[in-house]
Order: structure tokens, then sequence, then C-alpha cells
């Protein structure tokens, strides 16, 4: 599902828009994290790829700053569980389990790109 | 513990026979033992399997391309514009596996050529020669899958090492190895070996390990057929020499891969079964991980002889974190562990079903050698041997003290120290100049603050293509700690190469 990063300024939000848009747009939105101060703020929402347009539109027409963000995909055909990716990711996203399966949980990844280019078999990419 | 023998590598094929063996993982020897005993595991278990699955750069493969018509003696061969070594006959080739495609650089060489002829995969051969009287042929383009080859051995020099170093980088970027991405300032680090699962660390005087000796490898039958090269048995570090069948490997095995701004290289599982012929070997055999210590190599010093910041078990290694210079940071396997366990249980599984027999070897490898270095008829020289104390100045002086510094001094360059001499700037002739075409009057005013700087132990030439890069003409030389040791400047450097 794509990933969509709301932007707020100051006076949008004391108004319910996400609230608006779900129901105008009759759409389950996944928030991932939201970051809402009085001066502004920031929700990471996953949009149904069926209503990806309708919805970024819907939110655009309020005045909210909408940008696709990247996460994290595995190739798990390529993926050999050597774990190179481990040490260089901030964000935990990247762990071991008890038999050393490399793990990704990409909910918790913050796109920044560090891990890609250490990968020996090439499994990892943003999209 | 005992070295009385227990049993017979023939008794122990007779069981295997009969589907009888007790065959375990080293993961589950060291169980065994750890709740009964050395002793009762020797008794009950005949053989323990071993596996590890990591980069084993000196891979290659040995290919017979059979004649064409009319026929070839071949000079140069492509394989999928991956070139290959032509060591022999006409039609015999070596692919090494780390040999970069000549059209996809990093991203695709012999490794991967290797993994797709072992996946069945269509591969285009390109050759050239200059033709003879009974191979005249000059020019040869065709396509061949595995199938299609005479003979398709892996043949690699050597694999397996015992335990290798931890790699870590002290420099202030991040740099490209092939021990991986090390992060600036110790901010990662990466080990490779499966430790307590390693082949070597289970048989670490190399009793059953030998000449002849069959093995997994690549998801196929192979052989031991030597030590390795740079094998060094005094320091715990063996190495093994292996061939096995290609055709009989999977990609499930072996697995080409690059290593970004290095190059590229080729995984493989291989897996060595340990006959339990004595108390002795069932003792070797359940080692474990906190037995096996390696040290932690600042791989941001580009020497022969790294710098070793500690010794390290394989046990914290594999812990994910351990602590470098006071601070606890990542550390990565490149090693795939899961994998080498899989290799393990790959082999155990072959034996239980009959599948896999042992060998008896017919000659040891070496237990008393070591690796020397290179031989040079010429030594480089270091940064070290050309440093030269530097001037230094703090940055609330005068600009017109630091000037008079120049001229008494004689020099270009000024380097600006804290109170612990740590480095903060540095200033030229050329700043002074402009300070005073441009009216600045406060030394921060001109001081450069991201400094170009050497250490010690890189090598001089490194030092100069740096300067020559930024085009400046001296480079302040400091420790880890940006201490300043000194100063190299390009007219010590021309003096050095033009000769005094």
């Amino acid at each position: 599902m794509p990933r969509v990063l709301l932007r707020f300024d100051e006076e949008k939000t004391s108004q319910p828009l996400t609230a608006q848009v779900i129901l105008e747009q009759g759409v389950a939105l996944n928030i991932i994290r939201a970051d809402v101060k009085p001066a502004g703020g920031e929700i990471l929402v996953e949009i149904p790829a069926s209503h990806y347009d309708a919805v970024v539109h819907a939110f655009q027409a309020r005045g909210v700053t909408t940008t696709l963000e990247k996460r994290l995909e595995v190739d798990e055909d390529k993926c050999i569980h050597c774990g190179a990716c481990y040490a260089l990711c901030p964000a935990s996203v990247i762990s071991f389990d008890a038999d050393y399966t490399v793990v990704f949980d990409a909910d918790k990844c913050v796109a920044c790109g560090l891990c890609i280019d250490a990968c020996p078999t090439r499994a990892l990419t943003l999209r | 513990m005992s070295k009385k023998r227990l049993r017979t590598i023939d008794e122990i094929n007779a069981k295997i026979t009969r589907g009888d063996a007790v065959v375990l993982t080293t993961a589950e020897m060291s169980q065994l033992v750890e709740a009964k005993g050395v002793r009762v595991a020797a008794a009950e278990v005949d053989v323990v399997t071993t596996g590890t699955f990591g980069a084993m750069c000196s891979s290659g493969a040995v290919l017979n391309l059979g004649h064409a018509d009319p026929p070839m003696k071949i000079q140069r061969a492509w394989l999928n514009d991956v070139e290959a070594c032509h060591p022999g006959a006409a039609v015999d080739l070596y692919l090494g596996a780390t040999t970069m495609s000549e059209t996809r650089g990093f991203e695709y060489g012999g490794g991967h050529v290797i993994e797709d002829l072992i996946r069945g995969t269509r591969v285009e051969l390109r050759a050239t020669s200059y033709g003879t009287d009974c191979y005249p042929r000059t020019r040869l383009e065709t396509t061949v899958t595995k199938e299609d080859l005479n003979q398709f051995y892996l043949l690699n020099f050597r694999n397996g090492y015992q335990r290798y170093d931890c790699a870590t980088n002290g420099r202030d970027e991040a740099i490209y190895t092939y021990m991986g991405k090390l992060l600036p300032h110790y901010g990662n680090a990466t080990f490779s070996g499966a430790g307590a699962l390693n082949p070597l660390c289970n048989d670490p005087d190399y009793e059953t390990i030998g000449v002849g000796t069959r093995i997994f490898l690549g998801g196929g039958q192979g052989y031991v057929i030597g030590e390795g090269t740079q094998h060094d048995p005094t320091n715990g570090f063996g190495t093994l020499m292996v061939k096995g069948d290609g055709k009989q490997m999977s990609p499930q095995y072996v697995r080409g891969v690059t290593f970004t701004n290095y190059g590229n290289t080729l995984y493989v599982g291989l897996g060595v079964p340990i006959p339990i012929l004595n108390e002795d070997l069932a003792a070797k055999t359940a080692v474990r991980d906190e037995a096996i210590v390696t040290s932690v190599i600042d791989f941001g010093v580009p020497r022969r002889d790294r710098p070793s910041l500690r010794r390290v078990t394989y046990q914290e290694l594999k812990s994910g974190t351990i602590v470098i210079k006071d601070r606890e940071v990542k550390v990565s396997p490149l090693s795939s562990l899961k994998k080498a366990q899989e290799v393990a249980e790959a082999l155990k599984t072959w034996i239980e079903d009959g599948a896999f027999y042992l060998t008896t070897p017919v000659a040891t490898l070496p237990r008393d050698t070591r690796v020397q270095p290179m031989r040079q008829t010429r030594e480089v020289t270091f940064v070290d041997s050309l440093i030269r104390p530097a001037v230094t100045c703090r940055s609330d002086e005068a600009i017109a003290r630091v000037a008079e510094r120049i001229i008494t001094q004689a020099i270009n360059h000024i380097v600006v120290v804290d109170d612990a001499n740590r480095l903060e700037g540095i200033v030229t002739s050329w700043d002074i100049t402009r300070a005073i075409a441009n009216g600045l009057t406060t030394l921060p005013d001109i001081i450069t603050r991201q400094v170009v700087t050497a250490t010690p132990h890189e090598p001089l030439e490194a030092a100069a293509r740096r300067m020559a890069q930024h085009n400046i003409s001296a480079l302040p030389v400091i420790d880890e700690q940006q201490r300043v040791l000194g100063i190299i400047t390009a007219e010590d450097l021309s003096q050095l190469i033009g000769g005094r």
C-alpha cells in the first residue's frame, strides 16, 4: 500500500481533516504515525492503491501537503540472511530471530537508504 | 581428554549403510555435551556436521567447453562479459569469482556467472584467438548452459577460514571494503565466519579433515584437496582448498554477490562431517562461540598490519553489539549464520539417509606453517616518514602575530589547535593576504575549518593524491582523536621525489 506523508500548517491542525477525507471518500486509511502539535503537524498514512488518487486529491484540496513516502522492500528470493544490512540501520528495522533469520520491520523504516548498497545480493530497495 | 579410539570411519560407514548412524549438528553436539558430558556424547554420537556460508573470494570454476568446428585455441574468453583466465589447452577456462564484468562493473562478476551456470541459465560465451595451423579459428560467439560443458567444477583455492577478523573503521568517512560498508568513527563493525559452526573450529588440530575428505560444497558433494592458500595454523587461521562438481550444486548454497565499491565475489556453502573417533574429538566438536576469539581491526588504516583495537569472542559478535572505544555499536555478520546452520542440517540429513559416506584422508593438512608477507624489492613510503612539526596557533590570536610566525618560520601553513592540541582549522599565507585585501581583522574570519588531513600510517602516495584532488599544498597529520601530530607539505613531497 502506498504511504503518504501529510503535512498540516498551524490553522489546519484544529480541523478534523483526516476524518473528513475518510468519511468523504469512504475508505479506511491506516495511520502509521502522527505528530500533530498546535504549530502544525505530520501524519503518515497508508492509502489503498484503489483510492490513492482520489484521497491524495481530497487532502490537497484541503490545503494539506502530500509526499509519497518510500519504504524498504525486501526480495525474499535474493536475501541470503547474511545480515550485512543489520549494523547500518539507525531505526532498528532489521533484527535476527532465534535461528538467525534476518527479519525486517519495514514499518519502522525511515528511508535513510544506508542499508541499500550494503546488500551483497541486492535484495533491498526503497520504493 | 582421551584419544583412545572408540570407532573407525569404516565402522561409521557401515552404520550409515544400516541407517543407524547417530549424526548431530555441532550446535546439537554442544547441547548434548553440556547436558550429559563428553564421555556419554562420545559414546552415543558417530558424526558431527559443521557448516559455513560466506564470501569466499578465492573461488572459481574450471570449465571445459568442448571443441568448436573449425577448432580454436582460445586466447581470451568472456562469459557474460566477464573475462575468464585461459590457463591450459585449447578450450579449458578458469573463471575467477571476483572478476568484474566489463560492461556491468560491480553489479555482475565471475561469482554471478557461476551462480547463473548452476541455475541452468544460458550464458553468452565470446572468445578470440590468433589462429594456428591446427586451431585456425580466431573468433567465436555462442551460448552455453552447464549441460553443454564437459566439466564444470568449482575449484576454490582458499575457503572455510577457521575464523576471521572483525572489521571497523576509525576514519572520519564511511569506507567500502571487502568486509562491507564501514561507517565513520567506529560507527559499526562487521565479522565473517560462522564461529562454532565453522568446520575447522570443530577440528582445530586437523585430525580428521585432510586431503580427500568428502564434504558438502555448494549443495553437492565435494572434496578437500589440500590446505588453502594463506593457511596459517600457527595463528589459528587454517583454510581449505576444495573442489566439487558444479553440475550437482544449487543456487541455494552458491551465490554471486557484490560488495559495493569493492568488487564481486561468491558466497559458498561448505560443510564438513567430523567423525567422533575418540572423546577428544567429542570435546572439540562441542566448541562454543565464547571460546573462539578474534580481533577487532581498524580497516580505516590502509596498511598490511592494521591496528587491533581489542579481542572479541564470536559469542559477543553474534549478540549483535560490541563495545569499541567505550561505545556500544552494532556488529553485522557477513556470513549467513542461518545458511551455515542449514548446511550443517543438510549434511546431517544426507548422512542419515545414506546419501553421504565419510572418507579417511590420504594426507593431513600442515599444522605448523604460517603466512609470510610479500617480499618487496621496493618499500612504500608512508606519511610518518615525511612528517614535520606543525607550526600552530590558537583561534583567538591576532592576525598580525600569525603573519609574523609565517615570516619568521618561512612556512605557508599554520595549524589552528585548541588547548588539547586538537585540530580546529588551518590558516595559510594566502588567507592572510586575503584578510589584508578584504580588511578582515580577526583570525576566525579567515580560518578554514573543513580541513583535509592525513594520518601517519597511510601511504604518502595516497596523501599526495588527496592534496592534488583538493588543490592544496599541505595536510595536517592527525591521530584518531584529531590531535595534531605534524604536517606534510607539497614542498617536502617534491624534494623527496626529486631527490634532495
